[in-house]
């Protein structure tokens, strides 16, 4: 692979209170991808359960490895007593 | 060049507009904490709150470009360092939240177009020794503006990562490389943090959790730098839930 191509923008969502992520993939298209981000970011303004990150990597599979926070559960928070 | 033509070359705020915009924000924020998101924004003139917005989106969006720029210089750096986990190059870019950014104004009381991670790239490779490797190519071929080394010298919460910032077109950008372990270690933080709402990452959190957090990237750190075995670490781990569960029989059974 070249490392310096094929770069793809993805606007990730997570609802902290379901734990449920969507991604919403926007391919090489960085400024269409900002435009969404700050619209989903006003929303979030007002409903406070939404996190939502702009990320981009040759991959979704890079992304859910680097940023594994907004995909899935972890082990720490089983690690530690309720 | 597209962004070109949406008018980057012709600026559309100063630099005292984004700032106030980051003042204008967080005065926001503070309002809707004490009276709640409905009143807090009822009581504020939507048209500055979104003037506000729009300068800060404008000032991030400048970063997106040297972000992409320095995003793909390191994605070259890992790959030529042999630094891939199971064969992939693990490089993310982002561009930071507004929410995240009007909070760390609230902790470090800086102004927004001094911020040097609006733009962030991180890089998980494989080990200590690869950090290190990276970080060597890193300093022939870039000009770092800024190093802290928090894998030498972890914080306090146990957060172990190297960062680097770096500047391009005269926008600054953070580097953060990490080895596999202290990535999974990190995101378990941030993960704690948006179910529980207690912000580890900043220091919050009862002394207990944020004790057994730092235990477990010592012990993680033990296990990368081959000094504990991963049976041992189970072991450990095994032991640790048998005493947890033991405490909580006895907490029970004395009441």
């Amino acid at each position: 692979m070249s490392p310096t191509d094929e770069i793809k923008h993805f606007l990730v969502t997570r609802n902290v209170a379901s734990g449920r992520t969507t991604v919403k993939p926007f391919g090489s298209d960085y400024e269409a991808a900002q435009v969404a981000y700050g619209a989903a970011e006003r929303e979030a303004a007002v409903r406070r359960d939404l996190d939502v990150v702009l990320l981009s990597a040759d991959s979704l599979e890079t992304i859910k490895r680097t940023h594994s926070s907004y995909f899935k559960s972890n082990l720490m928070s089983e690690l530690l007593p309720a | 060049m597209k962004q070109r033509a949406r008018g980057v070359s012709a600026p559309r705020f100063s630099k005292g507009q984004v700032n106030r915009a980051g003042v204008f924000l967080l005065e926001l924020r503070e309002r809707v904490l004490v009276e709640g998101a409905q009143r807090a924004l009822r009581a504020t003139d939507e048209a500055a709150i979104e003037a506000a917005r729009e300068a800060l989106e404008w000032w991030r969006s400048l970063h997106a470009r040297p972000l992409s720029t320095v995003a793909a210089n390191l994605r070259y750096h890992v790959l030529k360092a042999g630094a891939e986990v199971e064969g992939r190059v693990e490089v993310t870019q982002r561009l930071k939240r507004q929410d995240t950014l009007i909070g760390k104004l609230d902790r470090e009381r800086g102004n927004v177009t001094q911020m040097q991670d609006i733009g962030g790239v991180r890089a998980v490779v494989p080990s200590v020794p690869h950090v290190y490797r990276v970080r060597r190519r890193l300093l022939k071929s870039w000009t770092i503006v800024r190093e802290r080394d928090y894998v030498a010298s972890p914080k306090d919460d146990g957060y172990r990562a190297l960062h680097l910032v770096v500047r391009r077109a005269g926008f600054p950008v953070e580097v953060q490389v990490r080895t596999r372990g202290q990535d999974l270690w990190a995101n378990a933080i941030e993960e704690a943090g948006q179910q529980t709402g207690v912000q580890f990452k900043f220091g919050e959190g009862p002394d207990v959790e944020r004790a057994a957090f730092a235990s477990v990237a010592t012990l993680i750190a033990a296990v990368e730098e081959g000094e504990l075995s991963a049976a041992e670490l189970l072991t450990a781990g095994a032991i640790g839930a048998a005493i947890i569960g033991l405490a909580k029989r006895l907490e029970r059974e004395a009441k």
